[in-house]
């Protein structure tokens, strides 16, 4: 009992690591996210990281935080409401928001936090939470810590969405949370349509762009440019870490909201801040995306057709991706980890999904094609996925 | 429509495959259901028979027949009075 008892039973199964010396998670990597990554020395080609846009490991990007570090140092060591609310915090937040077009912004250290962070600020047990079945483990905490009735809706289902709606009776308030892009398998949610429901049921939106942020809408403004929706009256939180190629989370939204959420959310209240370094490399990838966005995003989609031809030519089963990801087919738990130690085995590095970050039996191995991969490299991966192929005949 | 037709008609609708279903299916291995997506069942029946399910109560469920016996055994007579399912 006691100390013995409580960590005998922390236990991970881990057989099929052992059984195929190959654990895809915690792969320690020796480089930043360059183009060939290295792991144990080797060379990859990096499919696995989010940084889509290809500005994490820019030189523009690392002299800003660098010069960032040199003004305010590591941390201030506070939270927002004490020491962390730097300048370079309120200059990010107001061109993040001026960015998505929403009227103010605050910054959390991770985008995990945002959204957990967010609900038990906002609802209360009198409250219903309406969410799409696939939303993120975020979003699915944040709003497990309420208490309060939760109804999920089939995925990306309008009619089912409008039908538990219709349905909802005796609650308080009302939300409805969904994400824009679903990054397991890259299916992009009719934002428009729930936004209309939701004025037309009187609930609030609550949209998690953690994938759609700097990836979709004409110029890369995230969900609410790629729908046309103007004047959102609900909640909006996004990431700093994908295509932003930094760290952090954001919530942004009506100026009352974002004012009750500097004082009333734990998450953001009790965390020390986001580093100043951070804010300083969003800050100048703010101003490349500016520029650059259609040359890098035409560079991904480009780089996405090309791989997903190549994979259905090869006989791969793919998801019908609507955003610049590739989502391949995995199955179980062990035939995906098999996919993706052939991927691995032959310089490709992938990010398996199995559950519960997926459905049981819903495994997927994501690709995600980066701007900063060299048109050689994703060649090279071409030739790969036809070795592979070819294996799989013999 | 008996009890388990009615069940089962539940299930189809709030599952995110068309896949056969019968009272063998395992919810997990056979009709892929996650936590989330138990959730979106419970809620359906609850609404269906005006019953308030527990967190609890359908904990060490497997099949769709385990739902069914668990619900005939917590809420006796269910469905019969205001469907005529048996």
């Amino acid at each position: 009992m006691g100390y013995v008892d409580f960590y005998n039973q922390l236990v991970i199964d881990k057989s099929l690591e052992k059984e195929l010396n190959f654990n895809p998670y915690y792969c320690e990597i020796l480089s930043g996210l360059t183009d060939p990554l290295v792991i144990k020395g080797k060379e990859f080609i990096n499919l696995a990281a989010n940084n889509y846009l290809g500005l994490a490991a820019d030189r523009r990007v690392k002299d800003a935080i660098i010069r960032t570090v040199e003004k305010y140092g590591a941390s201030m060591c506070g939270s927002p409401v004490a020491t962390g609310y730097v300048d370079i915090y309120c200059k990010v937040a107001e061109k993040l928001s001026h960015f998505v077009g929403l009227e103010a912004t605050i910054i959390f250290p991770s985008g995990y936090q945002a959204n957990t962070g967010l609900f038990p600020a906002i609802a209360s047990k009198e409250d219903l939470i309406i969410a799409d079945h696939y939303v993120h483990a975020s979003l699915i905490q944040g709003i497990k810590s309420i208490g309060c009735k939760i109804n999920p809706f089939l995925h990306n289902n309008i009619n089912h969405l409008a039908k538990l709606l219709e349905r909802a009776s005796g609650y308080r308030r009302i939300f409805v949370v969904t994400e824009s892009v679903f990054s397991a398998e890259g299916s992009i949610a009719p934002f428009d349509k729930i936004v209309d429901l939701c004025y037309q049921y009187n609930a609030i939106a609550v949209i998690d762009d953690a994938h759609g942020i700097g990836v979709i809408g004409k110029s890369g403004r995230g969900i609410l440019e790629e729908k046309n929706i103007k004047d959102f009256q609900g909640i909006y939180t996004a990431s700093l870490g994908k295509a932003l190629a930094n760290t952090g989370g954001f919530i942004s939204g009506k100026k009352e909201l974002i004012e009750y959420l500097k004082y009333l959310c734990s998450g953001l209240v009790f965390s020390t801040a986001i580093s100043p370094a951070v804010l300083g490399g969003v800050d100048k990838v703010l101003d490349i995306v500016e520029e650059e966005f259609h040359s890098r995003s035409e560079k991904i989609w480009q780089y996405k057709k090309v791989l997903t031809e190549c994979l259905e030519e090869c006989g791969f089963e793919l998801d019908k991706s609507e955003a610049p990801i590739i989502s391949l087919v995995g199955g179980g738990f062990e035939s995906t980890i098999k996919l993706a130690k052939k991927l691995y085995d032959n310089g490709i590095l992938s990010t398996p999904y199995i559950p519960p970050a997926v459905p049981p039996n819903g495994g997927r191995v994501r690709l995600v094609p980066c701007a900063n991969l060299k048109e050689s490299t994703i060649k090279k991966a071409l030739e790969i996925f036809k070795k592979i192929s070819k294996e799989k005949e013999h | 429509m008996s009890f388990e037709e009615k069940i089962i008609s539940l299930i189809k609708v709030n599952i995110e495959r068309e896949v056969e279903i019968s009272l063998d299916s395992d919810l997990n291995n056979d009709l892929a259901i996650d936590s989330f997506g138990m959730l979106m069942i419970i809620n359906a029946i609850e609404d269906v028979f005006s019953i308030t399910i527990k967190d609890t109560e359908f904990e060490g469920i497997n099949t769709v027949a385990d739902i069914v016996k668990n619900l005939r055994d917590k809420y006796p007579g269910i469905g019969e009075k205001q469907y005529g399912l048996r």
